[in-house]
């Protein structure tokens, strides 16, 4: 019995004994190289290694049978390999395959620059949205130092590729917003109503972006809104042109935030002599509110609510004699609120929710006449994002939204108010699918309806773009797709009977991005059909609008960044060449229109001085010509104005004051004095010599000033 | 015999059932008394490829993985190119939220956290230092919740207002008490019970201690 015992204990240590396998062999990448320190190990147990200097592993294990060997190292794809297991010593050679999606992943680039903190591999971080010189915090003036952008100095809306400024569209969380400038003057630029320090993720695409985004011919600019703020604080801006206050509440798993802000530009103009004759320095005022909710681990409820308020009056020449001047004035409410909802619905499904709401209403004096004129949206929005797997998502969505617009026109002359409206349902579909094909070749196709009932026409259009690894750290990629749009409300006010605006992209881009270095060229090819053309504007009369207009752009758009050359400088570069024409509105055949400049180019450059806590920051842009229509000359715009050029610089002193973190920034532009001229307004009709006198159209004052004290508590 | 059977009997029972739990604790302890004395990104690796198989196999302790993502973070910091960091930071992470999976509620994980936000900071002082100083204070802010007595979220703390630069805020001065607290912190003595916790930081907090005190 005991012997029995005894022959039953060893035959159990024998047998594990014999049962122990040694697992050895060589890691290796493709090209030969010995990979040192990668993990080998037998899933689900503790048996496995690292690979040592010479690339070789050995262990043993005493597992036998049917196992798995796992074999993965940074920035290669993990290897798994079965492996039957009897006592049997295993040798193994083995090849790892980088993985390139640990290198930054192969992304579709054409078309677009995104700045973001979570993200890898992106061209710009949001803080630079705010370090920019001469861009003033503003969203659109910082995108204008980047390639496919015309600086059109007096309207400070972007204007993308050869395109038209309405061709841009803004969103936010994917919400359409329609009025995303302030109300201005004319020949005076407006501003985004969005503060950058809104976003933490701003993608500026300059053409074939996703099936998502609709309504814009040329490009949209995709901003999405903070998440939950990181603490509680308190900030107080002392300006210039203004004070601001705003606080944010957080708790654990929400937050809140009210800003106000009062902006008077009459203090300045008093010290600083202006170009034009303000009757009533601009001077706004307005608010926010915005609270933050996570309602689970996935879920997260947004929203936002923006009330401003402008106003200003000035005089400006008569375009009938201008020998005289007219006052106008213009008054200025916008209400903007929308609230989004995101969560996962299992592990697969993600659901983004949105609601919006917007009322514009801008009241403008031109002498005795009076223009009223009232927009609102609102917009509902449905998304569903299917994560098949890693390589595959699907996404598709649904949107409706209402745009109401109505206008008063009163002359006095005649004392009659002359009324014109519409009001247009848009519902929108679209279809897409990501599919990273190989850690080399990523595609995105899709597709986007939508149906107008106002014009009760509806369009399909395909949307494709993809891009190919071609190195480490380079990349080729590749979009197309076709982009429509209603027509503006200036027309749809006397015509319910015009077709949407077409356009399509062809784009091609060739991106390296190495060791805080980009380099990225771009090529390429837009065609507008279907613009809308008119014999006189604002002709009350339907039969003067059709859709008979085109036109095409085409260009070369190269940018570089540098963070590494320089210790503590940051610049980059940008140049565009653009070719372009087009025939609408009024034009009597194809002309380069009057915001399109063949070539525009910035220079930005970010010096940070730690021993004296300031960044000193400089933009030099230039923008060669534009034409105007000049009514002495023979030709439809063959005049053109001199080149544009600007430098602006700006500081920002971090500092305390009362022991609270305090930034101090003063910036100005057009340092160096250009008096830029952006061109020609001619009266209407020829003075006694038979030619139309004119006047320049320039900036508001040769320079502007700007000094501000922000300070958290 | 009967002694001897009772002796092979035990033997055997010990080398061959060794219970899991046993060596897991075992194989751990050597893993971390090895891995505090690493001194290069390569030994770090063997280090956190240990830990990182642990982890695979103890699917319900959150602390291999604590210490994978610990070794990936110094890798973060030992990098030579700045190219290296967000690669080995990104693992760090994706073996944090690991163990934040496992475990929500423990403190040093919001400590390890916080340490990983502020390794973010060296890729790009100018873009990222604000985010991630902020994004790290969130962090230590929660493990000092959720643990008043844990050391390394106040010497953590101490450290991302040394950083900080004295013209706002920043400076050896107010960092001082945060040192020092981590200090009084760290004589408590470390954390009863279980002895494969962390125990990392003393040494360099009083460093930062001596570094801090004002000299006469």
């Amino acid at each position: 019995m005991k012997t029995t015992l005894l022959l039953i204990l060893f035959a159990g240590i024998v047998m594990s004994v014999s049962s122990q396998t040694t697992i050895m062999g060589r890691i290796t990448d493709k090209s030969g190289e010995t990979i040192v320190g990668a993990n080998v190990y037998l899933e689900n147990s503790y048996d496995g290694t690292s690979s040592d200097v010479e690339g070789n592993f050995s262990f043993t294990t005493a597992l036998s049978g049917q196992q798995k060997l796992v074999v993965s190292f940074i920035g290669y794809i993990q290897l798994e390999q079965a492996l039957d297991l009897g006592g049997e010593p295993v040798t193994l050679s083995i090849i790892l395959q980088p993985d390139n999606q640990e290198l930054g992943g192969v992304e579709i680039t054409a078309g677009s620059f995104e700045a973001s903190d979570e993200k890898k591999a992106v061209i710009l971080r949001p803080l630079d949205i705010v370090t920019t010189a001469g861009g003033l915090a503003d969203i659109s003036a910082v995108m204008n130092t980047l390639p496919g952008t015309q600086t059109v100095g007096e309207e400070g809306k972007l204007f993308v590729r050869g395109g038209d400024s309405y061709e841009t569209q803004t969103f936010i969380d994917g919400m359409q917003v329609i009025n995303p400038y302030t109300t201005s003057m004319p020949d005076v630029p407006s501003r985004g109503r969005f503060s950058p320090y809104m976003f933490n993720g701003t993608m500026f695409s300059t053409g074939g972006f996703s099936a998502e985004y609709g309504q814009a011919l040329s490009s949209a600019l995709i901003l999405r809104s903070n998440d939950l703020p990181e603490q509680t604080v308190t900030g107080l801006s002392l300006m210039t042109i203004g004070p601001g206050v705003e606080h944010t509440q957080k708790w654990d798993h929400s937050s809140v935030s009210a800003s106000m802000e009062y902006m008077n530009l009459q203090p300045y103009f008093a010290l600083v002599p202006q170009e034009f004759d303000w009757e009533k320095a601009p001077e706004a005022f307005g608010g926010m509110m915005t609270f933050r909710h996570k309602t689970g681990p996935d879920g997260m409820l947004k929203g936002f609510a923006n009330y401003s308020h402008s106003s200003s009056a000035m005089y400006y020449p008569d375009m009938t004699d201008l020998n005289r001047t007219m006052l106008i004035g213009i008054r200025n409410d916008n209400l903007y609120g929308q609230i989004n909802y995101q969560d996962a619905i299992g592990e697969q499904w993600i659901t983004q929710s949105g609601l919006s709401y917007m009322r514009n209403m801008d009241d403008t004096d031109l002498d005795r006449d009076n223009v009223h004129e009232l927009e609102q949206s609102w917009q509902a929005r449905q998304v569903f994002r299917f994560l098949y797997s890693e390589k595959a998502v699907f996404k598709g969505g649904v949107e409706w939204m209402r745009k109401d617009f109505s206008q008063e026109y009163f002359v006095s002359s005649e004392d009659i108010t002359y009324t014109t409206c519409f009001t247009d349902d848009l519902f929108s579909g679209f279809l897409e699918t990501e599919i990273t094909v190989s850690n080399r070749f990523a595609a995105r196709a899709g597709g986007r309806y939508e149906y107008s009932a106002l014009l009760k026409k509806g369009n399909i259009v395909p949307r494709v773009s993809m891009a190919y690894k071609t190195g480490a750290s380079s990349q080729v990629s590749f979009a197309y797709g076709i982009f429509y749009q209603t027509p503006s409300g200036d027309y749809l006010r006397f015509d319910h009977d015009l077709d949407f605006e077409r356009a399509t992209h062809y784009i091609l881009n060739y991106q390296i991005m190495k060791n805080r270095r980009v380099f990225r060229v771009e090529v390429y090819r837009k065609k507008y059909h279907d613009l809308v053309k008119y014999i006189t504007l604002n002709s009350p009369d339907p039969n003067q609008y059709t859709n008979n207009g085109k036109g095409y752009a085409q260009g070369i758009d190269i940018f570089w960044r540098d963070q590494r050359t320089f210790s503590n400088i940051d610049y980059w570069i940008s140049y565009s060449y653009l070719d372009t024409q087009r025939d609408y509105k009024d034009y009597p055949g194809p002309a380069v229109p009057t915001f399109a400049s063949k070539h525009n180019a910035s220079v930005v450059v970010k010096y940070w001085v730690g021993k004296l806590s300031t960044q000193f920051a400089g933009t030099y842009s230039f923008a060669s010509g534009r034409t105007y229509y000049n009514p002495n000359s023979e030709e439809f715009l063959k005049d053109k104005t001199k080149s544009y050029h600007d430098l602006s610089l700006n500081a920002s002193y971090l500092t305390e004051i009362f022991k609270k973190f305090t930034i101090i920034h003063l910036s100005v532009s057009n340092v160096l004095g250009f008096n830029n001229i952006f061109g020609y307004h001619y009266q209407t009709t020829p003075g006694t010599d038979g030619t139309y006198p004119s006047f320049a159209v320039k900036q508001w004052a040769k320079r502007f000033w700007f000094l501000g004290v922000f300070i958290s508590i | 015999m009967k002694a001897l059977i009772l002796t092979i009997a035990l033997i055997v029972y010990s080398t061959a059932g060794f219970s899991q739990k046993d060596q897991y604790q075992m194989t751990m302890r050597t893993t971390i008394d090895k891995m505090y004395q690493a001194k290069t990104v390569e030994e770090y690796q063997l280090m956190a490829n240990t830990f990182e198989r642990m982890a695979l196999a103890e699917k319900k302790e959150w602390i291999p993985s604590y210490y994978t993502a610990y070794c990936y973070i110094m890798m973060g910091f030992m990098a030579e190119k700045p190219d290296q960091i967000d690669p080995y930071l990104d693992l760090a992470q994706k073996h944090l939220d690991n163990a934040l999976a496992i475990d929500s509620k423990e403190a040093e994980l919001y400590v390890l956290q916080g340490m990983l936000h502020q390794a973010r900071i060296s890729v790009d002082f100018m873009g990222r230092g604000l985010v991630y100083s902020q994004k790290a204070q969130g962090a230590l802010e929660e493990a000092v919740k959720m643990d008043p007595k844990n050391p390394r979220a106040y010497y953590l703390m101490g450290m991302n207002v040394y950083s900080t630069p004295k013209m706002y805020g920043g400076g050896p001065e107010t960092a001082l008490p945060l040192f020092r607290r981590a200090q009084e912190n760290f004589e408590l003595g470390e954390t009863v019970g279980n002895d494969l916790m962390p125990t990392w930081g003393k040494e360099h907090n009083n460093q930062m201690l001596a570094e801090c005190e004002p000299k006469n």
